[in-house]
């Protein structure tokens, strides 16, 4: 288990909220916490989620977000 | 120019080519219905159930390869599509629904039939999303069958508020689409592949595994080439069953819960195993760390986040499956494999496929009848005529089966039935359901006859909920809690008073309704019923009660450990 940092760059959409944090309830996966903040860019949103996993399961996580096709980009940001 | 959303709605269907649109009209879609009415290219089925209704689209989109398209209204047509919507969702099949919604100024007021279908169906669908500005209109829609199209397919939500449809506005329907956050890759990295090849030439015992993958991806042909090029034997899922002919000297049989002994057993032993277009499901690994011990696993599948989620595999190819197929036709060499080859035979001679001999009718035998028709198309229910049908059915490149594998819907057979059936009007479309499944979705015998379509449906009447009552029969002594469909009457397929009688059902709908009781019957059933052109055939089979399907695994356990029947 290890702490995590994810940043997700996301389109400025109703509901990309409730589909990320839907996707957390839905596959049992826990966050420890969540921010959205504007961008430059009015069209996009920045998520920075903070979370406790391990590797196989941060794996799934990044996989399941990737396929959100409202999600534009997920980096990890966990200090290595 | 501006025109009305309704009208920029039907020249964007014409656009995408749509022929079929399954539709039931409610006060918010009610300006779309005029629309569609005056207009000729789309035929409009009236299906008389919304869950059924995603199952025919389902069925259609199953068979032609083309979308299904649904349309249905606000508040309870829309949750009625749920379990269609998740159904297509698990087994990729690509699907548009649109759905109707209140006027804008009412959403969040609890309107008259309002509901947040895009809320509800989020995480059942590959996308879904509700058009509040008139002028995207056309872009959402393009945007919808793009998504549900590529990649790997899945139903797309789309909720379209009553007074933005009605508003005037941009008369574009855009020719191309971009979704910066969307961008499905189909190639197969080369260095992957070429470690794949390297694998299954070195290996001793090698093994496809076949999923439903593809078939979605259409790659049958590319991979029975594949296969006759290595000389590999294949296992499939239910899924799978069919991407080579079942015929095929080098097809084994299905593996998992009701795999084939042979099937599990090459499973078991095999040193690499490739798997083309499956997600490892608990219904074919069985017990996950248990599975497949020996082998390297080489993974393709379109789905990053099913690889290495249920086993781990170390070759991981994230690709369309008929390309990764085709790119490994390339490096792939003939590899000896006739002594792992006669090892798997040994094994099927050990524990063929088999029921037990019956005085009337045995599952086997009736889907053994089917096997001797050209040309068809077989839609399954959910339970034990499912499995039977699974084991026993030809397939080949004109012989194809329909079955809802991942959610395991009953209810879907029917009504995909129908849906296969106006996408194949040449096909002989046959349902092969049970006495509980057809009862889902029995009001589809109307929609079926006043569209004059002629799908034969076979119901295997054993009076109770077969599946289930196995478990409770293998597992819980017998306790047959809730399984018995013709209560007090356990067991017995010739009762005094039939709940429904099937026969006069269909008669009542104007459809024909034949019963069977001995395999001389079927066959004289079958006959009548390929005849009829304009209208469904029930033909009901009253088979044993308490036949079971095996081999089983129970859930959880090794494929090692196969209930066989023959002990």
């Amino acid at each position: 288990m290890k702490k995590r940092l994810l940043s997700l760059y996301v389109e400025n959409n109703v509901g990309v909220l409730a589909k990320i944090a839907g996707l957390f309830a839905g596959k049992n996966y826990n966050l420890d916490s969540l921010t959205v903040s504007p961008t430059d860019d009015a069209t996009m949103s920045l998520i920075i989620i903070s979370l406790t996993s391990n590797d196989e399961l941060f794996e799934q996580i990044k996989k399941q977000l990737n396929r959100c096709v409202e999600i534009i980009k997920v980096l990890d940001l966990t200090p290595i | 120019m501006k025109i009305k959303g309704t009208e920029l709605f039907i020249k964007a269907l014409r656009a995408e080519k749509v022929d079929t649109l399954f539709a039931y009209p409610g006060s918010a879609v009610i300006t779309l219905f005029d629309e569609l009415y005056k207009q000729n290219d789309i035929r409009l089925i009236l299906p008389r159930h919304e869950q059924a209704l995603v199952h025919e689209a389902d069925g259609y989109a199953r068979s032609t390869g083309k979308v299904g398209v649904c349309l249905v209204t606000s508040g309870p047509g829309a949750t009625n599509i749920v379990t269609g919507i998740a159904a297509a969702n698990y087994d990729s099949v690509p699907i548009v629904c649109f759905c109707g919604q209140v006027r804008r100024d009412l959403i969040g007021n609890d309107a008259f039939q309002e509901v947040d279908i895009v809320g509800i169906t989020r995480g059942i669908t590959k996308h879904s999303m509700m058009v509040t500005d008139r002028n995207q209109l056309g872009k959402a829609m393009k945007e919808a069958f793009y998504i549900a199209s590529t990649g790997k397919p899945g139903p797309v939500v789309v909720d379209l508020p009553v007074d933005m449809i009605n508003e005037m506005g941009d008369e574009q329907y855009p020719e191309n689409v971009y979704i910066r956050s969307y961008c499905p890759h189909n190639d197969p990295h080369i260095g992957q592949i070429k470690k794949a090849a390297d694998l299954l030439i070195k290996a001793n015992k090698p093994l496809f595994l076949a999923g439903g993958g593809i078939h979605v991806s259409g790659a049958e042909a590319v991979f029975t080439h594949l296969v006759e090029q290595t000389h590999i034997p294949v296992i499939s899922t239910i899924m799978g069953r069919g991407a080579i002919p079942t015929d095929h000297p080098l097809y084994i049989g299905n593996l998992g819960m009701h795999g084939c002994y042979a099937a599990n057993r090459a499973v078991m032993e095999c040193d690499v195993l490739c798997a083309v277009g499956s997600r490892f499901n608990d219904r074919i690994t069985g017990r996950v760390d248990q599975f497949a011990p020996n082998a390297e696993i080489i993974h393709i599948d379109i789905d990053t986040a099913s690889i290495s989620r249920n086993v781990k595999v170390a070759v991981p190819i994230v690709a369309d499956a008929g390309q990764a197929v085709s790119e490994l036709l390339n490096y792939a060499k003939e590899i000896d494999t006739n002594i792992w080859q006669k090892e798997i035979d040994a094994w099927q001679r050990e524990h063929p496929l088999k029921m037990p001999a019956t005085k009337g009718l045995s599952p086997a035998s009736i889907i053994k009848s089917i096997n001797t028709l050209s040309r068809y198309i077989v839609v399954t229910d959910v339970g034990q005529h499912q499995m039977w049908t699974a084991q026993y059915l030809a397939l080949k490149e004109d012989k194809k089966m329909l079955t809802s594998g991942g959610l395991g819907t009953m209810g879907y057979g029917l009504p995909a039935a129908i849906g296969a059936k106006l996408g194949n009007p040449e096909k002989t479309v046959i349902c092969i359901t049970g006495d509980g499944g057809i009862q889902m979705n029995i009001q589809e015998f109307a929609t079926a006859v006043l569209e004059e379509i002629p799908v034969i449906v076979l119901i295997f009447n054993n009076s109770y909920l077969g599946m289930v009552r196995q478990w409770q029969q293998l597992m819980y002594d017998r306790h047959y809690a809730g399984t018995d469909l013709r209560a007090g009457n356990r067991g017995n397929n010739r009762p005094e008073q039939y709940v429904p009688d099937f026969i006069k059902l269909a008669e009542s709908y104007s459809a024909v309704g034949i019963r069977v009781f001995y395999e001389i019957d079927l066959t004289a059933a079958l006959k009548a019923a390929l005849k009829e052109k304009r209208r469904p055939t029930v033909i009901e089979c009253m088979i044993e009660s308490e036949e079971i399907v095996l081999p089983m695994v129970k859930a959880g356990g090794s494929l090692n450990e196969m209930i066989l029947g023959d002990e």
